[in-house]
């Protein structure tokens, strides 16, 4: 016998709306299903929540939040109105914040549970929220008191359809407790250290009824509330089947092209550019970048020189870039408070949405200096070019020599693993300064193997023939 | 000359507490009860001259607990208080009659002046 307004389906789910966290969960929370969000105070659960309840009540669902904490509804939402997924009109109506503390001074866990039942049916709630799980743990004089509570507030959420979230603000490691055993899900919200910074990250544990995105994916919260960013390797995505074609892409160098059979790097290729610093890569992106044009446009990811400044450095060649953003998009990000999976997640969203033809990514010594990429680092690269491939884009990534030695995850076995072509770049500075190039492997394409040397033209670096180099 | 007697229902503790003390520092003689139903089950032994109640509670909400006195004769001009962290445009809809409304967090000055004005209004009304 069911006591909610209609009957529902096992499978049914309802989305969190939070950016992420939906493909990480496959699709959703389960309806009727007894989440518990476990995490430190300060991790994130009750904005995690709200965020949750709010886009919930976007959608026409009802919610009731109920607090066993002391802090005050009116302190909640004076944090919760920062974030523009709080909406204070939804309040009362469609989201019903009610404490639940007196309930358990007077009669325990018992009249915890008589409260939430109540609520859940006055209000017909999809979702009811627990905030303070961990008050009720400690009211509970027993494991198994503890475990009748949990099982009681599973038996009113399958009856009423309703979604449950209960908070806890236990330490996301600590050893497995006797309601984690009970619920249909866990979600675990930690801060890693890495030197001097933290990075949010999420982890699901459990997850009854559905396949999950396995191991941490990191998030942050901003204005918006909380974007979970899907850790790129554990990600499901299509294959990238037979994306890289025989058809040259111009290097946008006069000299270059011809050294490959198919004039260009393949398309749908990732090419790397490697070398010491000062030996010419950023200037060949800037040439592989500046041949876009409307209808084949490029995206320049950068971490060292600010757009205003590669321009000039383009002028300084010869070369003209693109004002148009919608044909030469710059994403620049400083070294900073980066995070892998969110560079990741906008490099690949600008290309998906522009459907840029050319994308730069100078260099790949950015991603390394990002927190979390030793642990990651030739997987995490892997799966990116997959992506950029998948997408049918032509990426050129440049690679310091020096990024080899940083952290040996670009030595060459793993660098010709994940780029289809390889540049190499090297100069002499005796008795003058010359900067030479080699094709070191082209995957797709026969290519000329013979060193040339780059010369600057009015309109840009060429690559000419090198008789002698002793010359 | 009696004390004036408040009926202040809210369901978070502390926040109750707090007013509560505050008000009886005022003067006031105070009856607390954590809901609607509480409140209605204490209105005897409250006697109040003025309500002040919370609008989100579990069971009964502050604008059903308000409905409720205004159907007792002796209690339906009875002066209100209400007080929620939702703004008051979200609770139109309710169409609560009440005499004044203070969106939570608000300052304890405010509080106290909206309630001094609220029972002196009550004074002339019984007079």
């Amino acid at each position: 016998m069911s006591t909610g307004a209609e009957k529902t389906s096992p499978i049914d789910r309802i989305p969190t709306g939070v950016p992420g966290l939906d493909e990480i969960l496959g699709g959703g929370l389960l309806r009727s299903g007894v989440y518990i969000f476990q995490g430190s105070p300060g991790a994130g659960k009750t904005i995690l929540a709200n965020h949750i309840v709010h886009r919930h009540a976007a959608g026409g669902g009802k919610v009731v939040y109920v607090t066993l904490l002391a802090e005050s509804h009116a302190r909640l939402f004076q944090h919760m109105e920062s974030f523009t997924f709080f909406h204070p009109d939804v309040v009362p109506e469609k989201v019903y914040y009610v404490s639940a503390f007196h309930a358990l001074r007077s009669n325990g866990l018992k009249g915890v549970i008589d409260l939430l039942r109540a609520e859940m049916r006055s209000h017909q709630a999809g979702i009811v929220v627990l905030d303070g799980l961990v008050m009720a743990a400690s009211a509970a004089e027993s494991d198994e008191e503890l475990k009748l509570f949990i099982s009681d507030i599973q038996t009113h959420s399958t009856l009423s359809g309703c979604t449950t979230l209960l908070l806890t603000s236990e330490n996301a490691d600590r050893p497995v407790s006797a309601e984690q055993t009970m619920v249909d899900g866990i979600v675990l919200l930690r801060e890693r250290v890495f030197g001097v910074r933290r990075e949010r990250n999420l982890e699901v544990v459990k997850f009854r009824g559905s396949k999950t995105l396995r191991g941490n994916h990191s998030f942050r919260i901003g204005p918006q509330g909380i974007v979970v960013y899907p850790r790129l390797e554990s990600a499901r995505r299509p294959g990238p089947t037979d994306c890289v074609q025989r058809t040259g892409v111009s290097t946008g160098v006069a000299g270059l092209d011809e050294m490959f059979a198919i004039n260009g790097y393949a398309k749908g290729s990732v090419t790397a550019l490697s070398g010491p610093s000062g030996c010419g890569k950023t200037t060949l992106a800037l040439h592989f970048a500046a041949q876009a044009r409307p209808g084949e446009s490029a995206l320049f990811v950068g971490f060292y020189e600010s757009p205003a400044l590669l321009g000039q450095v383009a002028a300084t060649l010869g070369l003209r870039l693109p004002d148009d953003p919608a044909v030469l998009e710059f994403m620049w990000q400083s070294f900073g408070e980066n995070m892998l999976d969110e560079l990741a997640a906008g490099i690949l969203e600008r290309v998906g949405r522009s459907r840029h033809a050319r994308v730069v990514i100078d260099g790949a010594g950015g991603l390394m200096a990002t927190p979390g990429f030793s642990d990651r680092g030739g997987a995490f690269l892997a799966a990116l070019t997959s992506e950029l491939r998948a997408l049918g884009t032509t990426t050129l990534i440049t690679v310091e020599q020096m990024d080899t030695t940083r952290a040996l995850v670009l030595d060459s076995a793993t660098m010709s693993a994940l780029a289809d072509n390889v540049l190499d770049l090297h100069m002499m500075k005796s008795p003058r300064m010359r900067r030479f190039a080699t094709i070191r492997k082209s995957r797709v394409s026969r290519c000329d193997l013979r060193e040339r040397e780059l010369t600057l033209t009015p309109t840009g670096v060429a690559l000419v023939e090198v008789p002698s180099i002793g010359d | 000359m009696t004390a004036p007697r408040i009926l202040l229902v809210e369901d978070e503790l502390s926040s109750a507490e707090v007013l509560a003390l505050l008000l009886a520092d005022d003067g006031y003689e105070v009856t607390v009860a954590p809901d609607g139903r509480q409140a209605l089950l204490r209105l005897e032994e409250a006697a109040p001259d003025l309500l002040i109640t919370d609008f989100m509670m579990p069971g009964m909400n502050g604008a059903m607990l308000v409905q409720a006195l205004r159907a007792m004769p002796q209690y339906a001009a009875l002066p209100v208080l209400m007080i929620s962290g939702a703004p008051e445009s979200a609770l139109r809809a309710y169409a609560v009659p009440y005499q004044a409304f203070l969106r939570k967090p608000f300052s304890l000055d405010e509080f106290l002046k909206i309630v001094g004005r609220l029972r002196a209004v009550r004074g002339r009304g019984s007079a």
